[in-house]
C-alpha cells in the first residue's frame, strides 16, 4: 500500500512539474528582421467573433470591421488571411504563445497588455460619445445644464456622468440600442454611449440622431503581434497604405457612414508600449499563483460550500429515489426509474441553466442555491443507482441467516443490510464526490465566485488563460487528493476483516 | 425487551409434548408451479429426521418451510405446539428457537466469529453481552472452534465456517435444528469435521431435520429416511428399511441412481 502511494505521488509530482516548464516555456522569441509567421503565405488572424458591429458571425461567415480590416491588411500584405475565432480573454496569450500571428481584435492598447505582446498602430480609436437628436442646439454635453441622458446599465458611463458632476438626471436602459432609440423619440437630451457603436446604429436603424462635441475620453484599438516580432512594422506600414489608398475609407463607411481614421489617436499607443518597455515583463506562474492565494482559497472555500451542501442533500434525494426504486410498489419504481433516466440523461449544464434561468418565474434562486440544487439533482441520480447496486450486492443468504436467527427486518437491515452494503457503496460514493468536486466547476457559468469562475476572472486579469487554469488545477487536485485520502481511511476503517484475510 | 425478544413461556407447551413439528396437509406452490402437496410429517423430540431424494424434488423448500422462510400455499405447520403465522413477530419468535444451518454457511463477513455468534443473543434475545459471550465461547469449544474466535469468516475454511454457523446456531438454545445440504459447498476432505459435529449433536438428543447427499451419514445418524420426490413424501422409513428394503419403484429408482455416481 505504501509503495503504491509513493508511485501516485511521484507521478503527480512530476506532471505538475512538466506543466509548470510548459508555463515558464512560452517566454519572449526575439532577434532577427524577417517577420515571424506560423505558415509561410498566411496570415493567422484571431478576433472574438462575438463583437457586432466589430467581428461576428453572418450565417457561417465572419464578418465585422475588424475582419474586413485584417483582409485588407493581409492582402497589403500578400498574404492569405486565415480568420480564427476565440474567447476575448485567450486572444493576448494566444497571440503571444505563438497561436495567432495578430489580433485584429478592437483590443484596446494597454500597458499590462503591452508586458505579453507588442502593439501596431491603432486602427481606430473610440471612447464615449454624447448623440443628441438631429438639430438640437448642442456645442458639448459640458455646457448643458442637468440634461436628462440615457445610458446602458452598467455601464461606466452613468458613473462617469454623476463623478464628473455633468448631471443626476441618468436613465438607465438595458441596452446602449434602446437609450439610444429612446433618445431619438426625443424623450431625452440625448444619450451616451461608445462613439463607434452609436455610430454603427444610427448607420444601421436609421436614428435620427447626431454626435453632440467631443469623445469625452479616449481609447485606441491596435493591432497585437507577438513580441519583437518585426512582422509590427509591416503592419503599421500596410495600415498606412490602406488609410493613404482610401481602402480603410470604404470599410469604415460601410460600418459607421464616415471615414474614422482622422479620429485615430496614437499617443496611447506609443504611451503604453513605452509603460511596457520600462516594467518588468509579465509575471510568471510562480508570481502570479502566490499573487492569487489568497483569493484562490476564498474561492476554494465557496467550491468545498456549495458541493458539501450539494452532496449532503444529493445523498437524502438519492437514498429516496433508491428506496423507491427498490420499493414494491409499482408506480413508485416507474417514477425513481423516469427520474433517474431523465436526469443521467440530459448534460449537468443544461440543468444549471434550467434550474436558474427556467425557474426564475416560481422562485427567484441565488446562484449557490441554484448551483447547489442543480449540482444535488444531478448527482442524486447516480447515488440512487450506487445505492440501490450496493445494496443488491449483499447476498440474499445472509438476510436470510440473520431472520433464521429471529432478527426483525429492521434488525437485519441494521446488522446486516447496511453495514455490508455500505463497504460496496463507500468507494463507489467516493468517486462520485470527486466527480461532483469538479462537476462543481459548471458552476462558473452562472456568475458563482467558486474556483473555475475565479479562474476564468484570473485569465482575463492578468491575459494568461495558461497560468489561470494551471493554478485552478493545482487547487482543485488538492480538493480531490485530500477527499481520496479520506475515502481510503474511511474505507480501511470499515472493512476490518479485509487485513485479516490477507493474513 | 423488544417485541420480538422471546419470552420464556413461548416453547414451555413443548417441553412434555412428543412432537416438535407437526405439518398436517402442507402444500407449497411457487405461482402456479406445484412444490409439493398434502405433506403429512411429525418429527419427535430428539428424533432425527433426513429428507433424501432427487434434486429439485422440494426438500429444501420443505425445511425451509418449518421455519418461514418459505411461506406454504396451504395446510398447517405447528413447531413446539405454537402454529406458524406469517406475522412478523410470531416468525421472529419461532425462528429464534429453530437453528438454521445453510449450504453457503452464511456467515457475516464483517463481524469477527465471535460476533456472529453473539450479534442474535444480544439483539433478538435480549442477553447482556458477558453471557453471549460465555454462550459463544461454550459453542464454539463444542464445535472445535475456540482458536478462531477473533477471526474474520474471510480467514476461515469451509468446514470451519460451517462449525462456526452450527455454533452460531446452538447459542441460540434452538428447540430444533434444520440443516440445508450442509456439507454439499465443502471440498470432500472438509466434510468429515462437519458431520462429525452434527453426529456429536445428534448423540446429545438435539432434534435434528436435515437435507443432505451423504448416505452414509443418513445410515449411521437417522432415526428415520424420508424420501421426497413426485410432489410429496414417496416413502419413510428407517435407515434400514428405506436403504436396504425399499418398497416402492421410486425409492429403488433414487438408490440405483445413487450407486451409479
Amino acid at each position: 500500500m505504501h509503495k503504491r502511494t509513493r508511485t501516485i505521488t511521484s507521478v503527480i509530482f512530476l506532471a505538475l512539474v512538466s506543466l509548470l516548464l510548459t508555463a515558464c516555456a512560452t517566454g519572449d522569441q526575439e532577434g532577427g528582421d524577417e517577420p515571424r509567421l506560423i505558415a509561410e503565405g498566411q496570415l493567422v488572424v484571431a478576433m472574438s467573433g462575438e463583437y457586432r458591429p466589430f467581428s461576428y458571425w453572418e450565417g457561417a461567415q465572419l464578418t465585422g470591421f475588424d475582419f474586413d480590416i485584417a483582409q485588407a491588411l493581409a492582402d497589403e500584405l500578400g498574404l492569405e488571411l486565415v480568420a480564427e475565432t476565440a474567447g476575448f480573454s485567450t486572444l493576448i496569450e494566444g497571440t503571444s504563445s505563438g497561436r495567432y500571428d495578430m489580433l485584429v481584435a478592437s483590443t484596446t492598447a494597454t500597458a499590462e497588455r503591452a508586458q505579453m505582446v507588442d502593439f501596431a498602430n491603432g486602427y481606430y480609436s473610440s471612447g464615449a460619445q454624447f448623440f443628441v437628436p438631429s438639430g438640437a442646439e448642442c456645442t458639448s454635453i459640458h455646457d448643458m445644464t442637468a440634461p436628462t441622458v440615457g445610458v446602458a446599465s452598467g455601464t461606466t458611463y452613468e458613473t462617469f456622468l454623476r463623478d464628473e458632476g455633468i448631471t443626476t438626471n441618468v436613465n438607465t436602459y438595458e441596452s446602449d440600442i434602446t437609450a439610444l432609440q429612446d433618445a431619438a423619440t426625443g424623450r431625452l437630451d440625448g444619450a451616451l454611449t461608445d462613439q463607434l457603436v452609436g455610430m454603427h446604429q444610427i448607420e444601421a436603424a436609421g436614428l435620427d440622431l447626431e454626435p453632440c462635441g467631443e469623445r469625452l475620453f479616449d481609447e485606441t484599438q491596435a493591432p497585437a503581434i507577438a513580441k519583437g516580432n518585426p512582422l509590427r512594422e509591416q503592419v503599421n506600414e500596410a495600415l498606412a497604405t490602406i488609410i493613404d489608398n482610401g481602402t480603410y475609407g470604404e470599410i469604415a463607411t460601410k460600418y459607421f457612414g464616415e471615414d474614422i481614421s482622422p479620429r485615430i489617436n496614437n499617443d496611447s499607443v506609443a504611451e503604453v508600449m513605452a509603460e511596457a518597455e520600462a516594467g518588468d515583463g509579465p509575471p510568471g506562474f510562480v508570481e502570479l499563483f502566490v499573487k492569487y492565494i489568497p483569493t484562490m482559497i476564498k474561492a476554494a472555500g465557496v467550491t468545498l460550500a456549495i458541493t458539501a451542501v450539494a452532496l449532503l442533500i444529493a445523498v437524502v434525494l438519492g437514498s429516496v429515489i433508491a428506496w423507491m426504486n427498490m420499493s414494491k410498489i409499482t408506480p413508485l419504481r416507474w417514477l425513481a426509474v423516469a427520474y433517474i433516466g431523465v436526469i443521467r440523461g440530459t448534460p449537468l449544464i443544461a440543468q444549471l441553466f434550467v434550474l436558474y434561468f427556467g425557474l426564475t418565474e416560481i422562485v427567484l434562486l441565488s446562484g449557490f442555491w441554484a448551483g447547489a440544487i442543480a449540482l444535488a439533482i444531478h448527482n442524486s441520480a447516480y447515488i440512487a443507482e450506487i445505492i440501490r447496486s450496493g445494496f443488491e450486492s449483499v447476498p440474499k443468504g445472509l438476510v436470510e441467516a440473520s431472520r433464521s436467527l429471529g432478527m426483525s427486518r429492521t434488525q437485519a437491515l441494521r446488522r446486516v443490510q447496511l453495514p455490508l452494503s455500505t463497504r460496496t457503496i463507500l468507494p463507489v460514493l467516493g468517486s462520485q464526490f470527486i466527480i461532483a468536486v469538479k462537476d462543481s466547476s459548471l458552476v462558473a457559468f452562472i456568475g458563482m465566485g467558486e474556483l473555475f469562475r475565479t479562474a476564468q476572472n484570473m485569465a482575463a486579469a492578468e491575459y494568461s488563460p495558461l497560468n489561470a487554469y494551471l493554478t485552478v488545477s493545482v487547487y482543485y487536485l488538492i480538493i480531490v487528493l485530500v477527499l481520496t485520502g479520506l475515502v481510503t481511511l474511511l474505507e480501511r476503517r470499515m472493512n476490518p476483516d479485509k487485513k485479516g484475510a490477507k493474513a | 425487551m423488544t417485541d420480538t425478544q422471546l419470552d420464556h413461556d413461548f416453547f414451555e407447551a413443548s417441553e412434555d409434548d412428543a412432537n416438535v413439528v407437526e405439518m398436517r396437509k402442507v402444500t407449497k406452490k411457487f405461482g402456479d408451479t406445484l412444490v409439493f402437496k398434502d405433506v403429512d410429517l411429525d418429527v419427535s423430540k430428539s428424533e432425527v429426521v433426513v429428507l433424501v431424494g432427487p434434486s429439485g424434488a422440494g426438500k429444501s423448500t420443505l425445511l425451509r418451510c418449518v421455519n418461514g422462510l418459505e411461506q406454504i400455499t396451504s395446510g398447517s405447520i405447528t413447531v413446539a405446539g405454537n402454529e406458524l403465522s406469517y406475522d412478523e413477530a410470531h416468525l421472529n419468535k419461532i425462528r429464534s428457537r429453530v437453528g438454521m444451518v445453510f449450504q453457503q454457511f452464511n456467515l457475516f463477513p464483517h463481524m469477527r466469529v465471535l460476533d456472529n455468534i453473539t450479534v442474535a443473543q444480544r439483539d433478538v434475545l435480549g442477553r447482556n453481552p458477558d453471557e453471549a459471550v460465555e454462550k459463544a465461547k461454550v459453542m464454539l469449544e463444542h464445535v472445535g472452534m475456540s482458536h478462531k474466535i477473533d477471526a474474520y469468516p474471510a480467514s476461515l475454511s469451509g468446514g470451519q465456517a460451517q462449525r462456526v454457523a452450527i455454533a452460531r446456531a446452538l447459542a441460540m438454545d434452538p428447540a430444533m435444528m434444520l440443516f440445508d445440504e450442509p456439507t454439499s459447498a465443502l471440498d470432500p476432505e472438509l466434510v468429515g469435521e462437519v458431520l462429525s459435529v452434527m453426529r456429536d449433536l445428534a448423540n446429545e438428543g438435539m432434534t435434528m431435520m436435515c437435507v443432505t447427499h451423504e448416505m452414509r451419514f443418513a445410515r449411521r445418524v437417522a432415526d428415520r429416511i424420508i424420501l421426497i420426490a413426485d410432489k410429496g413424501i414417496a416413502e419413510e422409513g428407517s435407515p434400514e428399511q428405506l436403504l436396504d428394503d425399499p418398497q416402492t419403484d421410486r425409492a429403488r429408482d433414487f438408490l440405483a441412481s445413487l450407486d451409479e455416481e
